[in-house]
């Protein structure tokens, strides 16, 4: 495969904080067009290793590169091309309205897609004059993700996205995930426990353990060296035995 | 411009009620130069003791306030994952504040009458390792930009004013 093919590169990632390691040498490398499932047990390192990708973490030694730029210094032209969405939503002003901060955000993107952000407002059934501090966990996840989704990027970041979701949203944020994947080629990396929701988008997993990757590679070979029976949780159990 | 609307809106939204002191306070010192002292007189030099002091007091006061608020906003603005992710945010509120705190230098170069291209150098200066020495106070020694391009200007306004 060709190199400019590459989405996201870590090698040899290292992160403690203090004299906890949280991330020991990992590698990962997603290619273009990838839907990738991270997982592993609470405090696996998961969020850090997010955060280390996208340069929100100075890393202790290592490299990790987004779109081929160092993410310690992402310029502003990757940074139209990701759409993040963060594990805690308040870091948003809880103060503004849902439409003015959409709004806000969107003024910064020369590819805004309102229309995309209309529809999506409306299928997911937020209330764009309620203020954002007044909403719902779930109704504050929504807006998060509808902010990443708003300028159509090519590499998608999801950092426990579902985790306040009610199933019904869920299954419409999954659909929404696998038809932008399906139309556009999205590259996509998707941090969760709920396994069940992995093995419905993911073609690929990254599992973390002990601070470490133990398995990178597609969903398919890892049902293969368990049984075919197995499940994803299964194996997760079964890993992290 | 769209965003520097949006940034305006925002301001006001948020911040309206809180403006209204600093903007009395600047009023009030404008008026008292103007009406009492006249156009070319200092605020800062004293021939009225009474008078004089007390304004020079708020004055002072005013510039603690001003710097101290905008930089508290910039990093209420600045401080989430997010918005480092967002592209040009940070040039953008930095240019925006930057503009709002360059407004309020004018403001202060006109009232204490500083006159001279070496003056008003030393005193920009001088207001920017202060407002830098704010920085730090407000937000530790953390930078806005991890980039290495504006090393100079880190070192020389003490840590993390870019």
């Amino acid at each position: 495969m060709e190199n400019n093919d590459i989405v996201i590169r870590l090698e040899k990632v290292s992160k403690s904080y203090g004299n906890k390691q949280v991330l020991k040498n990992i590698d990962l490398t997603i290619r273009k067009g990838t839907i990738m499932g991270l997982i592993g047990k609470n405090g696996a390192g998961k969020t850090t290793m997010i955060k280390a990708l996208l340069g929100l973490l100075k890393l202790d030694s290592g490299k990790a590169t987004v779109f081929g730029k160092d993410s310690w210094d992402l310029p502003g032209e990757v940074k139209h091309r990701i759409g993040y969405v963060p594990q805690k939503t308040d870091i948003f002003s809880g103060w503004m309205r849902v439409k003015d901060l959409l709004d806000y955000i969107g003024a910064f993107y020369n590819a805004w897609n309102k229309d995309k952000i209309s529809k999506l407002i409306k299928e997911w059934s937020i209330d764009p004059d309620a203020r954002f501090r007044d909403l719902s966990e779930g109704e504050k996840q929504k807006v998060a993700i509808v902010a990443a989704m708003g300028h159509d990027p090519e590499l998608y970041i999801f950092d426990e996205p579902v985790a306040s979701l009610d199933p019904v949203a869920r299954r419409d944020f999954i659909k929404e995930l696998i038809d932008l994947n399906l139309d556009s080629g999205s590259t996509m990396l998707f941090s969760t426990h709920i396994t069940s929701d992995l093995e419905r988008i993911a073609a690929d997993v990254a599992l973390l353990k002990d601070n470490e990757i133990k398995y990178t590679g597609s969903l398919s070979d890892l049902k293969e060296q368990y049984s075919e029976k197995m499940n994803l949780e299964d194996i997760f159990l079964e890993m992290n035995k | 411009m769209q965003v520097y609307k949006q940034m305006i809106i925002n301001d006001l939204k948020k911040y309206g009620i809180k403006y209204i002191f600093p903007i009395l306070l600047v009023i009030l010192l404008s008026s008292y130069k103007l009406l009492y002292k006249g156009f070319d007189a200092s605020l800062l030099k004293i021939s009225d003791p009474a008078l004089d002091i007390p304004a020079i007091l708020i004055f002072t006061m005013v510039h603690i306030i001003v710097p101290l608020g905008i930089i508290y906003q910039l990093r209420s603005a600045l401080k989430s994952d997010l918005f480092v992710l967002t592209p040009g945010i940070r040039t953008k509120i930095l240019f925006y504040k930057g503009s709002v705190l360059g407004i309020f230098i004018i403001w202060s170069i006109f009232i204490a009458r500083i006159t001279g291209f070496k003056e008003i150098i030393f005193f920009m200066f001088v207001y920017s390792w202060l407002i830098s020495l704010f920085l730090i106070i407000v937000w530790g020694f953390k930078y806005i930009y991890n980039s290495r391009k504006y090393m100079i200007l880190k070192i020389v306004f003490q840590f993390g004013i870019i």
